[in-house]
């Protein structure tokens, strides 16, 4: 049986061999099925990964106020669905939420993060559209653990003055300079002067809502006199007292949120680890949805394996016919077109997986993202390939094999 | 001697209803070890079917059919393979190689679906080359070599495994005089060496190799005469047409002369006729004058 398996392997190779336009053409299907999993897999492992590393750093202590009910929770208080979308488009975090909590008897530190709208020129008039205005306070670098680099963070005495700290890719783009402390900027129709830049913030590609290294950031209260408003708040990030634990400050911010929000559930706090918990279950949503399509151009992959079978077996009718004079069984000969449909697949899933590797290295150089092959993600794609390939090759070969040795020695 | 083939009263009958087509009728035949057996008649008289059925291709439709000690008539298809692949080698007229293979794997198929090691199989393989003279052919594809060549590759693959039967149908059908001589004394040289081999044929000239011819009509065996090597009987220089056709001048010889000339079991006219062109008109001598003889048993 052995024997027959490799000289029948052999025979396949050769079959493909000699119809190598076509073989290509099939197993194309199969190699742009194979990649696209693989390629969606890895990206998807790649930013759990990431998520995981950029969360090492944040403060464990650390309670954060979303908008939008993101999370469900058991009666326990653990996650268990988490829903990200319903954080988009909606601001139901306020400035009264934000003061109401900093009375909070237990709570040390409360910061709050709004999106101010409009756009930042240097003084030469030129933008940078991808930048984000965050009006936030003085506690920030504190409470994210993130150092500014040059220059220093604004003071809550300087709160009131106009004084701007930006990300190092703001520096970078709007200023073409990495140090550019004292340089003007302007925010809907006012002046700042670039008082420090933060250290290269620790990024994944599902950092929640901004990318700090693309932001500017002003005190909440110069936000407040130029825009005549409380701008809205997207998260607020509080640390409990020194005593306290996270668990009570967040069940304190709860109670009072939902006091305050006439009991409605719009909002999600999360403690110290729960942030990653709901990237990493985004993440694995999202990549699960793409992965889905990707699976799906395998299977078109797969029809079209069986469709050139088909048209394998009906051209080497005679060749049947003659192996079948010659005292090969059915199920030989059953086995030969099956060996052969798998060797198509099973190459173009081993030609995917190099396509797909060659698409990580690429994205790897182009973008910030990192996209990590496991050895299961491989030997699951490969051996997924040859599965398509055993399926889809088995019509065909009963075919094949149940075709009469007589009319098909006939066959022209 | 022993029979190694041995049909009673074997019927094989295609269709179904009112379309239904005799292609054998009631053929008892035994062969011996070692017989060279010309088959001769014209297209459609049962040859191929009969050929067929002896090979395992086929089934008959009533009779039986036992091949050396066995009754294969109600055989699985696996055995049938199995049979074939054991006792059987086939030569065709259209040679049959697999045009991917080189001569010696076409030659090693046999011996690798028996489960033959690689290089046994080759080595056997080129041992069969060798007896048909081609032992430089070994690696040369199907569409390298000549008509003659790869009839000889195909008796090579045909007698690989030491079958106990070769069935050759039409082997020199589609080579030249010369190549069909070198086809024929390879046959004659198993033959000698103790083969048994059922050709069918439409050259007369052929059946000096045999040691015994067949003729058949509509599925039909009407004559049956051993003749001695190296002899044409007259009979087969006649095609074994002896009896008046239903041409319009045998017509015109009268319907008792026609009722006359059919043998005692020839079959009844066909309902249908399969409709293949008579490709060797020159084989099929009119020969309306000559001597009627009944049928042997």
């Amino acid at each position: 049986m052995t024997l027959l398996l490799n000289s029948n392997a052999r025979m396949a190779l050769q079959s493909i061999r000699s119809n190598k336009l076509r073989s290509l053409l099939t197993m194309v299907g199969i190699i742009i099925g194979v990649s696209s999993v693989i390629l969606t897999i890895s990206l998807g492992e790649g930013i759990r990964r990431q998520v995981a590393d950029t969360n090492q750093t944040s403060n464990d202590s650390l309670v954060t106020v979303r908008s939008g009910q993101i999370v469900k929770r058991s009666a326990d208080g653990v996650i268990t669905d988490v829903n990200y979308l319903a954080s988009l488009g909606v601001n139901t975090l306020t400035y009264q939420d934000y003061e109401a909590i900093g009375k909070l008897p237990n709570a040390g530190t409360v910061v709050p993060l709004s999106t101010v709208s409009g756009l930042a020129t240097n003084f030469e008039g030129e933008s940078y559209p991808e930048a984000t205005v965050v009006a936030t306070t003085a506690k920030l670098p504190e409470i994210i653990n993130q150092k500014v680099v040059y220059g220093g963070f604004f003071q809550d005495s300087t709160s009131s003055r106009r004084v701007a700290i930006i990300g190092k890719r703001v520096a970078e783009e709007l200023f073409n300079e990495n140090v550019p402390l004292g340089k003007l900027l302007t925010i809907r129709g006012h002046d700042f002067v670039v008082g420090g830049i933060f250290d290269e913030f620790k990024t994944n590609p599902l950092s929640a809502v901004t990318d700090f290294n693309k932001a500017i950031f002003i005190s909440y209260t110069t936000a407040q006199s130029i825009t005549s408003a409380n701008p809205p708040i997207f998260q607020l990030l509080i640390t409990p007292k020194d005593d306290v634990s996270a668990e009570q400050i967040a069940e304190a911010t709860t109670a009072l949120l939902l006091k305050n929000h006439g009991n409605q559930q719009d909002f999600t706090v999360l403690k110290g680890n729960e942030t990653a918990i709901v990237a990493r279950n985004t993440v694995a949503i999202a990549t699960s949805f793409v992965a889905g399509i990707a699976a799906i151009s395998l299977l078109v992959g797969g029809i079209g394996i069986m469709n050139i079978m088909f048209v394998n077996v009906t051209e080497r009718t005679r060749e049947i016919g003659v192996r079948k004079s010659l005292g090969a069984t059915n199920r030989q000969i059953y086995h030969q077109f099956l060996i052969e449909a798998a060797v198509i697949s099973t190459v173009g899933g081993i030609v995917g997986i190099i396509v797909a590797l060659a698409g990580n290295a690429l994205l790897r150089i182009t973008t910030d993202l990192q996209p990590a092959v496991t050895w299961q993600i491989v030997a699951l794609a490969v051996g997924v390939s040859a599965i398509v390939g055993i399926i889809f090759g088995t019509i065909p070969a009963v075919k094949a094999a149940r075709k009469d040795p007589i009319e098909s020695l006939r066959y022209e | 001697m022993a029979t190694v083939i041995d049909l009673k009263e074997v019927s094989r009958i295609y269709g179904f209803g009112n379309a239904t087509t005799v292609a054998l009728e009631d053929i008892s035949l035994g062969i011996e070890k070692g017989e060279f057996v010309a088959i001769m008649g014209p297209s459609g008289s049962g040859k191929s079917s009969l050929l067929h059925i002896i090979g395992l291709l086929d089934r008959p439709t009533h009779g039986t059919y036992t091949l050396g000690s066995r009754l294969v008539s109600k055989l699985r298809p696996n055995r049938l393979a199995k049979a074939r692949r054991d006792h059987i080698g086939f030569v065709f007229q259209s040679f049959n190689l697999l045009p991917r293979l080189t001569a010696i794997e076409n030659v090693a198929l046999p011996l690798a679906y028996k489960g033959m090691t690689q290089t046994k199989r080759l080595k056997q393989a080129s041992s069969a080359l060798e007896r048909v003279g081609l032992s430089d052919r070994e690696y040369f594809y199907p569409k390298a070599l000549s008509g003659g060549q790869a009839q000889r590759v195909a008796i090579a693959r045909a007698l690989v495994n030491s079958p106990s039967l070769i069935i050759a149908d039409e082997p020199t059908g589609n080579l030249d005089s010369l190549s069909s001589r070198i086809v024929m004394e390879i046959l004659a040289e198993l033959h000698a060496t103790g083969s048994t081999i059922l050709m069918v044929t439409h050259n007369p000239e052929l059946t000096r190799y045999a040691t015994r011819v067949l003729y058949m009509h509509d599925g039909c065996i009407i004559y049956d005469e051993k003749t001695k090597l190296g002899e044409v009987p007259a009979r087969a220089r006649s095609g074994g047409e002896e009896r008046p056709s239903s041409d319009e001048d045998e017509q015109l010889a009268g319907v008792s002369a026609f009722i006359n000339a059919i043998p005692a079991k020839a079959a009844p006219p066909r309902k249908v006729l399969q409709p293949k062109t008579k490709k060797r008109k020159r084989a099929v001598r009119k020969t309306a004058k000559s001597p009627k003889r009944k049928l042997r048993t």
